[in-house]
Protein backbone atom coordinates (compact mmCIF):
# COMPACT_ATOMS: atom_id res chain seq x y z
CA UNK A 1 0.00 0.00 0.00
CA UNK A 2 2.89 2.51 0.97
CA UNK A 3 4.83 1.46 -2.14
CA UNK A 4 1.59 2.35 -4.36
CA UNK A 5 1.12 5.26 -2.64
CA UNK A 6 4.97 6.49 -2.99
CA UNK A 7 4.35 5.65 -6.88
CA UNK A 8 1.27 7.53 -7.27
CA UNK A 9 2.76 10.47 -5.76
CA UNK A 10 5.99 10.58 -7.69
CA UNK A 11 3.15 9.85 -11.08
CA UNK A 12 1.31 12.90 -9.85
CA UNK A 13 4.92 14.87 -9.41
CA UNK A 14 5.89 14.03 -12.98
CA UNK A 15 2.85 14.76 -13.96
CA UNK A 16 3.11 18.52 -12.78
CA UNK A 17 6.34 19.18 -13.84
CA UNK A 18 5.29 17.83 -17.51
CA UNK A 19 2.48 20.49 -17.56
CA UNK A 20 4.33 23.19 -15.87
CA UNK A 21 6.37 23.17 -19.02
CA UNK A 22 3.49 22.87 -20.99
CA UNK A 23 1.89 25.51 -18.98
CA UNK A 24 5.40 27.98 -19.04
CA UNK A 25 5.75 27.50 -22.98
CA UNK A 26 2.34 28.36 -23.74
CA UNK A 27 2.73 31.10 -21.16
CA UNK A 28 5.48 32.50 -23.75
CA UNK A 29 3.61 31.73 -27.04
CA UNK A 30 0.85 33.85 -25.61
CA UNK A 31 2.63 36.71 -24.91
CA UNK A 32 2.57 39.29 -27.50
CA UNK A 33 5.56 39.97 -29.80
CA UNK A 34 6.27 43.36 -30.38
CA UNK A 35 7.77 45.70 -33.23
CA UNK A 36 9.19 48.95 -31.62
CA UNK A 37 10.25 52.31 -33.12
CA UNK A 38 11.86 55.13 -31.49
CA UNK A 39 9.87 58.63 -32.54
CA UNK A 40 12.02 61.16 -33.96
CA UNK A 41 11.95 64.52 -35.81
CA UNK A 42 10.13 64.05 -38.72
CA UNK A 43 8.04 65.90 -41.63
CA UNK A 44 3.77 65.61 -41.90
CA UNK A 45 1.88 67.41 -44.43
CA UNK A 46 4.85 69.79 -45.30
CA UNK A 47 5.43 70.70 -41.88
CA UNK A 48 8.30 69.96 -39.11
CA UNK A 49 7.21 67.93 -35.90
CA UNK A 50 9.70 66.93 -33.22
CA UNK A 51 8.11 63.49 -32.69
CA UNK A 52 6.59 61.46 -35.73
CA UNK A 53 5.81 58.08 -34.95
CA UNK A 54 4.06 55.65 -38.05
CA UNK A 55 0.48 55.79 -37.60
CA UNK A 56 -0.39 52.14 -36.69
CA UNK A 57 1.61 53.11 -33.44
CA UNK A 58 -1.43 55.15 -32.73
CA UNK A 59 -4.69 53.82 -30.95
CA UNK A 60 -7.17 56.91 -31.94
CA UNK A 61 -10.14 57.57 -29.97
CA UNK A 62 -11.44 60.49 -28.06
CA UNK A 63 -7.71 60.21 -25.60
CA UNK A 64 -5.55 58.62 -28.62
CA UNK A 65 -2.51 56.53 -26.48
CA UNK A 66 0.65 54.60 -27.66
CA UNK A 67 1.95 52.09 -26.22
CA UNK A 68 5.17 52.12 -24.55
CA UNK A 69 7.75 49.09 -23.70
CA UNK A 70 9.38 49.44 -20.32
CA UNK A 71 11.32 46.99 -18.32
CA UNK A 72 9.91 45.41 -14.95
CA UNK A 73 11.08 44.22 -11.70
CA UNK A 74 8.82 41.32 -12.21
CA UNK A 75 11.26 38.15 -13.14
CA UNK A 76 8.94 35.96 -15.06
CA UNK A 77 7.71 39.30 -17.18
CA UNK A 78 10.56 41.41 -17.49
CA UNK A 79 9.35 43.87 -20.14
CA UNK A 80 5.72 45.28 -20.20
CA UNK A 81 4.08 47.53 -22.60
CA UNK A 82 1.78 50.42 -21.14
CA UNK A 83 -0.73 52.87 -22.27
CA UNK A 84 0.84 56.54 -22.75
CA UNK A 85 -1.82 59.17 -23.49
CA UNK A 86 -0.52 61.54 -26.40
CA UNK A 87 -1.45 64.77 -27.92
CA UNK A 88 -2.22 63.82 -32.45
CA UNK A 89 -0.76 67.22 -33.62
CA UNK A 90 -0.77 66.32 -37.34
CA UNK A 91 -1.33 63.25 -39.34
CA UNK A 92 -0.97 62.12 -42.81
CA UNK A 93 1.20 59.69 -45.20
CA UNK A 94 1.33 56.81 -42.50
CA UNK A 95 2.92 58.95 -39.98
CA UNK A 96 1.47 60.89 -37.00
CA UNK A 97 3.45 63.89 -35.12
CA UNK A 98 2.22 63.21 -31.66
CA UNK A 99 3.11 65.36 -28.49
CA UNK A 100 3.60 63.93 -25.12
CA UNK A 101 6.60 61.11 -25.50
CA UNK A 102 9.78 61.18 -24.26
CA UNK A 103 12.44 61.04 -27.26
CA UNK A 104 14.13 57.56 -26.06
CA UNK A 105 10.31 55.92 -25.54
CA UNK A 106 10.17 52.76 -27.25
CA UNK A 107 6.62 52.90 -28.75
CA UNK A 108 5.67 49.92 -29.74
CA UNK A 109 4.59 49.44 -33.51
CA UNK A 110 2.88 46.31 -34.74
CA UNK A 111 2.26 43.41 -32.15
CA UNK A 112 1.51 39.80 -33.57
CA UNK A 113 -1.50 39.31 -30.80
CA UNK A 114 -4.31 42.39 -29.69
CA UNK A 115 -2.84 44.51 -26.83
CA UNK A 116 -5.20 45.38 -24.72
CA UNK A 117 -5.55 47.28 -21.58
CA UNK A 118 -3.31 48.48 -18.36
CA UNK A 119 0.57 46.91 -18.55
CA UNK A 120 0.66 43.72 -21.10
CA UNK A 121 3.41 42.05 -20.92
CA UNK A 122 5.53 41.64 -24.20
CA UNK A 123 8.73 40.09 -26.03
CA UNK A 124 10.67 42.59 -27.72
CA UNK A 125 10.93 41.52 -31.46
CA UNK A 126 15.10 41.16 -32.62
CA UNK A 127 14.16 42.88 -35.81
CA UNK A 128 14.52 46.58 -36.30
CA UNK A 129 12.84 48.67 -38.21
CA UNK A 130 13.76 51.12 -41.10
CA UNK B 1 13.55 -11.11 -24.87
CA UNK B 2 10.44 -9.78 -26.50
CA UNK B 3 11.15 -6.20 -24.76
CA UNK B 4 14.20 -5.94 -26.79
CA UNK B 5 12.77 -6.97 -30.39
CA UNK B 6 10.42 -4.34 -30.06
CA UNK B 7 12.88 -1.70 -28.55
CA UNK B 8 15.06 -2.64 -32.07
CA UNK B 9 12.25 -2.65 -34.01
CA UNK B 10 10.80 0.67 -32.14
CA UNK B 11 13.96 2.05 -33.06
CA UNK B 12 14.20 0.79 -36.73
CA UNK B 13 10.81 2.67 -36.98
CA UNK B 14 12.18 5.97 -35.91
CA UNK B 15 15.23 5.79 -38.12
CA UNK B 16 13.28 5.61 -41.25
CA UNK B 17 10.53 8.33 -39.80
CA UNK B 18 13.87 10.69 -39.34
CA UNK B 19 15.58 9.53 -42.44
CA UNK B 20 12.03 10.17 -44.52
CA UNK B 21 11.54 13.44 -42.30
CA UNK B 22 14.97 14.91 -42.93
CA UNK B 23 15.56 14.01 -46.90
CA UNK B 24 11.51 14.71 -48.15
CA UNK B 25 10.45 17.83 -45.63
CA UNK B 26 13.71 19.62 -44.13
CA UNK B 27 16.02 18.66 -47.28
CA UNK B 28 13.74 20.54 -49.43
CA UNK B 29 13.38 23.87 -47.85
CA UNK B 30 10.16 26.42 -48.34
CA UNK B 31 11.10 30.46 -48.37
CA UNK B 32 9.08 32.67 -46.03
CA UNK B 33 6.53 34.67 -48.18
CA UNK B 34 3.89 37.51 -47.91
CA UNK B 35 0.94 36.90 -50.61
CA UNK B 36 -0.66 39.73 -51.70
CA UNK B 37 -3.91 39.60 -54.08
CA UNK B 38 -4.96 43.13 -55.00
CA UNK B 39 -8.45 43.46 -55.47
CA UNK B 40 -8.64 46.14 -57.42
CA UNK B 41 -6.07 48.37 -59.07
CA UNK B 42 -2.97 45.86 -59.29
CA UNK B 43 -0.30 49.24 -60.42
CA UNK B 44 -1.35 51.16 -57.41
CA UNK B 45 -0.89 48.39 -55.24
CA UNK B 46 2.10 47.41 -56.58
CA UNK B 47 3.77 51.15 -55.96
CA UNK B 48 2.67 50.86 -52.57
CA UNK B 49 4.46 47.13 -52.12
CA UNK B 50 7.62 48.73 -54.34
CA UNK B 51 7.95 51.42 -51.61
CA UNK B 52 7.47 49.29 -48.52
CA UNK B 53 9.52 46.38 -49.23
CA UNK B 54 12.67 48.87 -50.48
CA UNK B 55 12.32 50.44 -47.61
CA UNK B 56 12.57 47.14 -45.48
CA UNK B 57 15.15 45.50 -48.21
CA UNK B 58 12.60 42.78 -49.37
CA UNK B 59 12.32 41.26 -52.66
CA UNK B 60 9.06 41.56 -54.49
CA UNK B 61 8.23 39.23 -57.90
CA UNK B 62 4.73 39.07 -59.49
CA UNK B 63 3.47 35.08 -59.48
CA UNK B 64 0.18 35.09 -61.79
CA UNK B 65 -2.76 37.36 -59.96
CA UNK B 66 -0.89 38.04 -56.75
CA UNK B 67 2.70 39.61 -55.31
CA UNK B 68 5.01 37.57 -53.35
CA UNK B 69 6.87 39.51 -50.98
CA UNK B 70 10.01 36.97 -49.89
CA UNK B 71 10.64 37.90 -45.81
CA UNK B 72 10.86 35.91 -43.12
CA UNK B 73 9.68 38.42 -40.76
CA UNK B 74 6.97 37.66 -38.00
CA UNK B 75 5.12 41.42 -39.08
CA UNK B 76 6.00 41.64 -42.66
CA UNK B 77 2.29 40.78 -43.60
CA UNK B 78 1.02 43.64 -40.35
CA UNK B 79 3.26 46.09 -42.59
CA UNK B 80 2.21 45.02 -45.89
CA UNK B 81 -1.21 45.48 -44.91
CA UNK B 82 -0.71 49.02 -43.12
CA UNK B 83 1.03 50.07 -46.48
CA UNK B 84 -1.80 48.88 -48.02
CA UNK B 85 -4.60 50.53 -46.29
CA UNK B 86 -2.54 53.68 -45.92
CA UNK B 87 -2.68 54.19 -49.50
CA UNK B 88 -6.88 53.09 -50.14
CA UNK B 89 -5.74 49.77 -51.72
CA UNK B 90 -8.05 46.74 -50.90
CA UNK B 91 -5.97 43.29 -51.05
CA UNK B 92 -6.07 39.88 -49.37
CA UNK B 93 -2.97 39.48 -47.72
CA UNK B 94 -1.92 35.90 -46.93
CA UNK B 95 1.27 35.80 -44.89
CA UNK B 96 3.59 32.46 -44.73
CA UNK B 97 6.58 34.48 -43.52
CA UNK B 98 6.24 31.56 -40.50
CA UNK B 99 6.67 28.73 -42.53
CA UNK B 100 10.29 27.76 -42.71
CA UNK B 101 10.69 27.95 -38.51
CA UNK B 102 7.74 25.75 -38.54
CA UNK B 103 8.78 23.57 -40.92
CA UNK B 104 12.55 23.44 -39.35
CA UNK B 105 10.95 23.11 -35.67
CA UNK B 106 8.66 19.62 -37.03
CA UNK B 107 12.20 18.12 -38.15
CA UNK B 108 13.56 18.89 -33.96
CA UNK B 109 10.40 17.99 -32.18
CA UNK B 110 11.71 14.44 -31.50
CA UNK B 111 14.61 16.22 -29.40
CA UNK B 112 12.76 17.30 -27.10
CA UNK B 113 10.25 14.62 -27.02
CA UNK B 114 13.66 12.03 -26.54
CA UNK B 115 14.91 14.34 -24.06
CA UNK B 116 12.48 14.12 -21.43
CA UNK B 117 11.92 10.27 -22.41
CA UNK B 118 15.62 10.00 -21.94
CA UNK B 119 15.03 10.76 -18.22
CA UNK B 120 13.02 7.62 -17.78
CA UNK B 121 15.30 5.16 -18.12
CA UNK B 122 18.25 7.20 -16.75
CA UNK B 123 16.59 7.74 -13.38
CA UNK B 124 15.29 4.33 -13.30
CA UNK B 125 18.78 3.00 -13.88
CA UNK B 126 19.55 5.44 -10.71
CA UNK B 127 16.75 4.58 -8.90
CA UNK B 128 17.53 0.64 -9.47
CA UNK B 129 21.24 1.26 -8.74
CA UNK B 130 20.61 2.76 -5.62
CA UNK B 131 18.20 -0.09 -4.13
CA UNK B 132 20.92 -2.51 -5.30
CA UNK B 133 23.87 -1.00 -3.29
CA UNK B 134 21.75 -0.53 -0.36
CA UNK B 135 20.50 -3.75 -0.25
CA UNK B 136 23.89 -5.19 -0.78
CA UNK B 137 25.27 -2.66 1.97
CA UNK B 138 22.58 -3.84 4.59
CA UNK B 139 22.81 -7.28 3.55
CA UNK B 140 27.19 -7.14 3.81
CA UNK B 141 26.54 -4.78 7.34
CA UNK B 142 25.20 -8.24 9.45
CA UNK B 143 28.24 -10.15 9.13
CA UNK B 144 31.01 -7.39 8.28
CA UNK B 145 32.07 -4.25 10.19
CA UNK B 146 31.40 -0.43 7.87
CA UNK B 147 34.89 -0.36 7.50
CA UNK B 148 35.57 -3.89 6.15
CA UNK B 149 32.98 -3.64 4.04
CA UNK B 150 33.83 -0.25 2.70
CA UNK B 151 37.23 -1.03 1.88
CA UNK B 152 35.78 -3.39 -0.34
CA UNK B 153 33.77 -1.73 -2.10
CA UNK B 154 34.88 2.07 -2.62
CA UNK B 155 35.73 2.43 -5.16
CA UNK B 156 32.33 0.73 -7.03
CA UNK B 157 30.21 3.27 -4.57
CA UNK B 158 32.71 5.84 -5.96
CA UNK B 159 31.96 5.07 -9.77
CA UNK B 160 28.19 4.90 -9.10
CA UNK B 161 28.13 8.08 -6.62
CA UNK B 162 30.04 9.84 -9.63
CA UNK B 163 27.83 7.99 -12.66
CA UNK B 164 24.89 9.92 -10.06
CA UNK B 165 26.40 13.20 -9.93
CA UNK B 166 26.81 13.12 -14.18
CA UNK B 167 23.04 12.09 -14.25
CA UNK B 168 21.85 14.78 -12.08
CA UNK B 169 23.92 17.39 -13.51
CA UNK B 170 22.69 16.31 -17.31
CA UNK B 171 19.14 16.28 -16.14
CA UNK B 172 19.40 19.87 -14.96
CA UNK B 173 21.11 20.77 -17.66
CA UNK B 174 18.49 19.27 -19.95
CA UNK B 175 15.56 20.69 -17.79
CA UNK B 176 16.93 24.25 -18.13
CA UNK B 177 17.54 23.81 -21.97
CA UNK B 178 13.83 22.67 -22.17
CA UNK B 179 12.64 25.29 -20.01
CA UNK B 180 14.28 28.18 -22.40
CA UNK B 181 13.41 26.43 -25.81
CA UNK B 182 11.50 28.80 -27.74
CA UNK B 183 8.72 26.97 -29.81
CA UNK B 184 7.73 28.64 -33.50
CA UNK B 185 3.93 28.85 -33.85
CA UNK B 186 2.68 31.03 -36.74
CA UNK B 187 0.62 34.63 -35.02
CA UNK B 188 -3.32 34.06 -34.62
CA UNK B 189 -2.64 30.53 -34.17
CA UNK B 190 -3.03 30.33 -30.75
CA UNK B 191 -6.13 31.57 -29.19
CA UNK B 192 -6.99 33.60 -26.75
CA UNK B 193 -9.22 32.07 -24.61
CA UNK B 194 -8.76 28.23 -24.11
CA UNK B 195 -6.33 26.20 -25.88
CA UNK B 196 -8.98 23.55 -26.71
CA UNK B 197 -11.03 25.56 -29.09
CA UNK B 198 -10.97 23.35 -31.96
CA UNK B 199 -12.94 26.25 -34.07
CA UNK B 200 -10.27 28.60 -33.81
CA UNK B 201 -8.22 26.41 -35.41
CA UNK B 202 -9.77 25.08 -38.12
CA UNK B 203 -10.69 29.26 -38.36
CA UNK B 204 -7.27 29.50 -38.56
CA UNK B 205 -6.70 27.07 -40.92
CA UNK B 206 -9.32 28.45 -43.50
CA UNK B 207 -7.42 31.64 -43.40
CA UNK B 208 -3.74 30.91 -43.91
CA UNK B 209 -5.00 28.68 -46.86
CA UNK B 210 -8.46 30.07 -48.19
CA UNK B 211 -10.27 27.53 -50.61
CA UNK B 212 -9.72 28.67 -54.35
CA UNK B 213 -7.11 31.51 -52.97
CA UNK B 214 -4.44 29.10 -52.41
CA UNK B 215 -1.07 29.52 -54.24
CA UNK B 216 0.76 26.34 -55.35
CA UNK B 217 3.44 27.38 -52.68
CA UNK B 218 0.18 27.64 -49.96
CA UNK B 219 -0.85 23.66 -51.39
CA UNK B 220 2.53 22.32 -51.11
CA UNK B 221 3.20 24.18 -48.21
CA UNK B 222 0.19 23.14 -46.28
CA UNK B 223 1.16 19.57 -47.58
CA UNK B 224 4.43 19.83 -46.48
CA UNK B 225 3.06 21.07 -42.91
CA UNK B 226 0.96 17.91 -42.47
CA UNK B 227 3.17 15.28 -43.32
CA UNK B 228 6.01 16.66 -41.12
CA UNK B 229 4.17 16.76 -38.37
CA UNK B 230 2.49 13.31 -39.11
CA UNK B 231 6.35 12.18 -38.98
CA UNK B 232 6.96 14.19 -35.98
CA UNK B 233 4.68 12.24 -33.97
CA UNK B 234 5.48 9.22 -35.46
CA UNK B 235 8.60 9.76 -34.19
CA UNK B 236 7.94 10.55 -30.99
CA UNK B 237 5.60 7.80 -30.80
CA UNK B 238 8.43 5.17 -31.83
CA UNK B 239 10.87 6.92 -28.96
CA UNK B 240 8.31 6.09 -26.79
CA UNK B 241 7.73 2.67 -27.45
CA UNK B 242 11.59 2.43 -27.40
CA UNK B 243 11.83 3.83 -23.91
CA UNK B 244 8.78 1.81 -22.50
CA UNK B 245 10.84 -1.64 -23.59
CA UNK B 246 13.94 -0.17 -22.53
CA UNK B 247 12.63 0.15 -18.88
CA UNK B 248 11.88 -3.62 -19.04
CA UNK B 249 15.71 -4.82 -19.44
CA UNK B 250 17.27 -6.25 -16.19
CA UNK B 251 19.70 -3.48 -15.57
CA UNK B 252 16.65 -1.25 -15.21
CA UNK B 253 14.57 -3.17 -13.04
CA UNK B 254 14.95 -3.64 -9.32
CA UNK B 255 14.31 -7.41 -7.77
CA UNK B 256 10.94 -5.62 -6.32
CA UNK B 257 9.55 -4.31 -10.27
CA UNK B 258 10.46 -8.00 -11.07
Amino acid sequence: MNRNAAKGIFLFLLFMLFFTFVSHHLDVLRTPQVLCVTPGAGVVNGTSYRLVVPSEAVYPGAEPYVYVVEDTLSWFYPVAARQSPVRVLDSGDGKTAVDGLYREAQVVWFADRALTGGPVPVRVSGEEAP
Amino acid sequence: MKGRVVCVLGALAFGAALFIHTTWVSGRPVEGRVEVIPQGETEAAEGALARTAQEWGWELTWEGDRVIIQSESRFAAQIVQAALENQGIPAQVLDYAWAPAVLAQSGGLWLAWGALLGLWPLWSLILAQVKREWACARAALERQYPREYLSGAAVRLLAKGIGLAVGAIATILLLQWLWRAEAALPPGLLPEGSVFDFGHYRQWVQNAFPDGLCSPYGVELAGKLRLGHALAAAECAFLTICAANLRKTPALRTKSDA
